[in-house]
């Protein structure tokens, strides 16, 4: 009943603007007294959803305030006391774009931007000013005890008199025209107080209900129901990349530091290592230090003077070596070519202190070109009843039976070979393996009693 | 990692993240009709005919509100909110919206004056209130010159190789190949990051601020206590306009900025620099900021290699200078989603040659922003995947690795961090992330997965 009420009223009203009136906007809210005077026509109250017409002047009186809403979006809540002229008003929704021209001899308004103002820029003229709007909501105060004002709320606004030109950038600042000599201030942050009492000015004193009937006012218990329930996004929201960048950065520290230390941990192990070895692979020491008996003449190669022999004798190369507990792991490779393949020997030595026997492993495995590797693999596991007393690593390998002075000779890869093959006492000959790590060579030493 | 592979690794996780982005965008832009963005123009435009012809259709302006909004077009919604309250000064949930949608255009005058008054009514619930009470003193404080914001987070992060140990548990030694008596060893570290802000704004119409920011995050290890870590850093400089009245959002800021930071408990790494940025606002939805940064770096290797001097060669971090260019962005999807990344290349001169590199170090992170499973909770929550990949080349071999080839690292970093505020000034934050680290020496190829999770505050 009331929208028919509200709607006929609206009608009433068009009837009565003058017909030749191009229609810009409506009548978003009133509270009386309000008055609109159309082009050519008389001057009749304002009410809700009544149309504006082009170069409508509006006025308001006493507690008289008014909203208008514009085709292209764009709303004027105009305060108490104000008069305001429409003065040209052209808006092509194909487009986006058109013409917004107000005037405004008194009162206080509240401009809120549209398509127009966004495109090519909505314009208030003042007793005192020019004032151009780009894409943005601004208050007006015309005529107040010290001149007018203007507050940028968003956007740009560009304010202008008598050769003076002053724009305003930053949401809050505003500036004062002086009503005696029409100067324009430089921008400054307009103080809430300021603000407040602006928008006193134009929004509706308690009780007004801006043309609706008091029972039909909204309510919140409407409008939470209605709006929706989404949270804005934080004015200063987690740092992101910034919080991680912590973790990052004190990261990269113990990164940096943590791979200088394993660095050197590997390092010394590896010095530790060659420092044993260099000592082991001099006469003296190794006879020393290996407690062995008998003399005997020692002469050094690799793999004995020849080599790794099998079809021919080759010099292995040497692939790692890993200390691995109190001991240590060398891998060396010899290749046959081609044709023939390679094998892969891998020599284990564990840490033997006072022992009267310890296992240690030498696994050759043989590569051929074509074949599956296990059916050519070689494992002994050799005995030695070598005691190294004192030494706290021990890398060297025995090899307890010389097969011939030429060095390992192995038989055909498959051959399977007795445990015995290299169980004989140290006594009757032997290998002793030497790697070196300072210049990545090893060396197996020939023992000849 | 050969080259090939980079970018096949970066085509991948920049596909990842479009894919991502794009899904953002539908799900933010997408209204339970699954309507486009021109669609819903039209659908505002209608709404808003409607409205001028009957005001007083409550049920039109909500919605015309609402969508506005979405389509964040602010001005339309404060038009018709406005209105509302022409019709009901009183109307708290119309105060509440408008000042947010006025803190959302900066202006925060306006902006503080609605949600007060919001705060003041009997009539609004208490989950609107507590959305208010969590974003008003933000807002509040935009208003004042001189403006501080802090947060902190402290927690536990777990890592399954604390100590960076290669994964095959080898080493270059000398060009060797060789293993370590060490291993590998996972551990755990109580953390706690706070950082603290202050601007001071000039209030001139640029937005000219000058600021300061500090930081300190520092760990505590619950076995490798020599990986303690404590970093105090900072940075002052002023962030000026730049032809405000033609340029708009051209910022220019100078800065100085320096590092003092602790490893076990002993002085490690300080550094101090400038830099100069330039932060651009291109659209509503762009950010970039552009920068160069100059830093000398002071390391103190302390009783590292009990007296080697070649280990002090080893770490990656070296006494020297270093020099970086960057750009750093941020690209808003959506209302509710935001793409932010940063590019740099950074020239390490170290005293020491085969510890002067080259670094590339590209981040991205897409920040989704959603509501929190409860009504109370006031803020949103975020749920951030994010990706990292460095390059680290060094000049020439460090002969105690490797005479023969200069180490080059690809580091690859993949997590998924989640910000969980629960009331307006307490929350919970962590991450889960994996680290791979590529290199040409085995000694540093590693991987680790790391857990941070733990309580955060913010005032």
């Amino acid at each position: 009943m009331k929208v028919f009420v509200l709607a006929l009223s609206a009608a009433i009203y068009l009837t009565s603007t003058a017909a030749s009136a191009e229609i810009v906007g409506g009548v978003g809210a009133v509270d009386p007294a309000a008055q609109g005077t159309p082009p050519g026509g008389a001057a009749r109250s304002l009410v809700l959803g009544a149309p504006i017409a082009n170069r409508e002047r509006i006025e308001t009186k006493g507690q008289g305030k008014a909203q208008i809403i514009f085709r292209d979006k764009s709303t004027l809540s105009i305060g108490q006391n104000s008069s305001v002229t429409i003065d040209h008003f052209v808006y092509d929704s194909r487009i986006a774009a058109g013409k917004q021209m107000i005037s405004v001899a008194k009162g206080a308004l509240r401009f809120v931007g549209g398509e127009v103002s966004h495109s090519s820029g909505a314009e208030f003229k003042t007793p005192s000013a020019s004032i151009g709007i780009r894409g943005g909501t601004v208050l007006l105060l015309v005529g107040g005890p010290n001149g007018d004002q203007v507050i940028l709320l968003y956007g740009v606004a560009e304010i202008s008199y008598a050769g003076q030109v002053v724009k305003l950038l930053r949401p809050g600042f505003g500036v004062k025209i002086s009503s005696v000599d029409h100067r324009i201030s430089e921008p400054a942050l307009a103080d809430q107080a300021t603000i407040g009492d602006l928008e006193s000015r134009i929004s509706s004193a308690p009780g007004q209900t801006g043309g609706v009937s008091a029972a039909f006012i909204p309510t919140d218990t409407q409008a939470a129901t209605r709006l929706a329930d989404t949270r804005i996004p934080d004015r200063t929201p987690w740092a992101g990349l910034g919080a991680i960048g912590a973790h990052w950065g004190g990261a990269s520290l113990v990164q940096s530091r943590a791979q200088a230390i394993n660095q050197t941990v590997a390092t010394t192990a590896q010095q530790r290592t060659a420092a044993l070895i260099r000592s082991l692979s001099s006469p003296t020491t190794q006879q020393g230090g290996t407690g062995q008996s008998g003399g005997g003449s020692l002469s050094s190669g690799l793999f004995g003077q020849q080599g790794f022999c099998v079809w021919s004798c080759v010099t292995p190369t040497l692939v790692s070596i890993n200390p691995s507990g109190a001991g240590v792991t060398v891998v060396l490779r010899a290749d046959f070519g081609t044709t023939l393949g390679y094998f892969m020997i891998t020599v284990d030595a564990q840490q033997p202190q006072n022992a009267a026997s310890y296992p240690e492993t030498v696994t050759v495995n043989y590569y051929p070109p074509n074949g599956p590797v296990s059916t050519n693999t070689y494992t002994y596991t050799i005995n030695s009843t070598m005691t190294l007393s004192g030494l706290d690593q021990n890398i060297d390998v025995n090899f307890a039976r010389v097969l011939d002075a030429a060095g390992i000779s192995l038989l055909s890869p498959g051959t399977v070979l007795p445990d015995s093959f290299f169980s004989s006492a140290w006594d009757s000959g032997g290998f002793q393996a030497i790697v070196n790590l300072t210049n990545g060579t090893f060396v197996i030493t020939s023992y000849n009693p | 990692m050969s080259r090939a592979s980079n970018i096949r690794g970066l085509v991948l996780a920049a596909g990842c993240v479009l894919v991502l982005a794009a899904w953002c965008v539908d799900e933010a832009g997408a209204d339970e009709a699954g309507a486009a963005e021109p669609d819903k123009r039209a659908e505002e435009f209608r709404l808003a005919e409607q409205l001028r012809r009957n005001p007083a259709d409550y049920e039109t302006t909500y919605r015309y509100v609402t969508l506005a909004s979405e389509l964040r077009d602010y001005e339309a919604a404060i038009g018709a909110l406005e209105r509302l309250l022409m019709f009901n000064p009183n109307l708290a949930r119309a105060h509440k919206e408008l000042g947010f949608l006025y803190a959302r255009l900066g202006a925060y005058s306006s902006a503080s004056l609605h949600l007060h008054k919001a705060l003041d009514s009997p009539d609004l619930e208490a989950a609107q209130k507590a959305q208010i009470e969590a974003q008003l003193p933000d807002i509040d404080k935009q208003r004042q010159a001189s403006r501080f914001f802090g947060g902190l987070h402290v927690g536990l992060r777990a890592q399954s190789n604390a100590n960076y140990f290669p994964s095959s548990g080898l080493f270059q030694v000398g060009g060797i190949q060789t293993g370590s008596p060490a291993t590998r060893q996972s551990d755990v570290n109580a953390f706690a990051l706070g950082q603290i802000s202050h601007d001071y704004d000039f209030q001139t119409q640029g937005g000219d601020v000058f600021e300061s920011r500090g930081s300190v995050y520092a760990t505590r290890q619950f076995s490798l206590h020599e990986y303690d870590v404590a970093v105090f850093g900072g940075s002052v400089g002023p962030r000026l306009a730049v032809a405000p009245e033609t340029i708009r959002g051209l910022f220019v800021k100078p800065y100085v900025t320096g590092l003092v930071s602790l490893l076990g408990g002993v002085n490690y790494l300080n550094a101090g620099g400038g830099g100069l940025t330039f932060r651009s606002a291109l659209g509503d939805a762009l950010v970039v900021e552009p920068g160069v940064e100059w830093r000398r770096l002071y390391v103190n290797q302390g009783n590292l290699a009990n007296g080697d001097p070649s280990a002090k060669t080893l770490a990656t971090i070296a006494t020297g200078d270093v020099t970086s260019g960057f750009v750093g962005g941020s690209l808003r999807l959506s209302d509710s989603a935001r793409l932010e990344g940063r590019a740099a290349y950074s020239r390490a001169s170290a005293y020491v040659a085969s510890q002067s590199s080259n670094q590339l170090d590209f981040q991205a992170m897409l920040r989704l922003e959603v509501d929190p499973p409860f009504r109370e909770i006031p803020r949103r929550w975020t749920i951030a995947p994010y990706a990292r990949f460095t390059q680290l080349a060094f000049d020439v071999a460090n002969p105690a690795v490797d005479p023969f080839r200069a180490r080059r690292d690809d580091a690859w970093t993949y997590g998924m961090a989640l910000d969980a505020p629960i009331t307006p000034l307490l929350g919970f934050s962590g991450h889960l992330e994996f680290l791979r680290n590529y290199s040409n020496i085995t000694s540093y190829q590693m991987q680790n997965v790391s857990v941070t999770f733990g309580p955060t505050a913010r005032f």
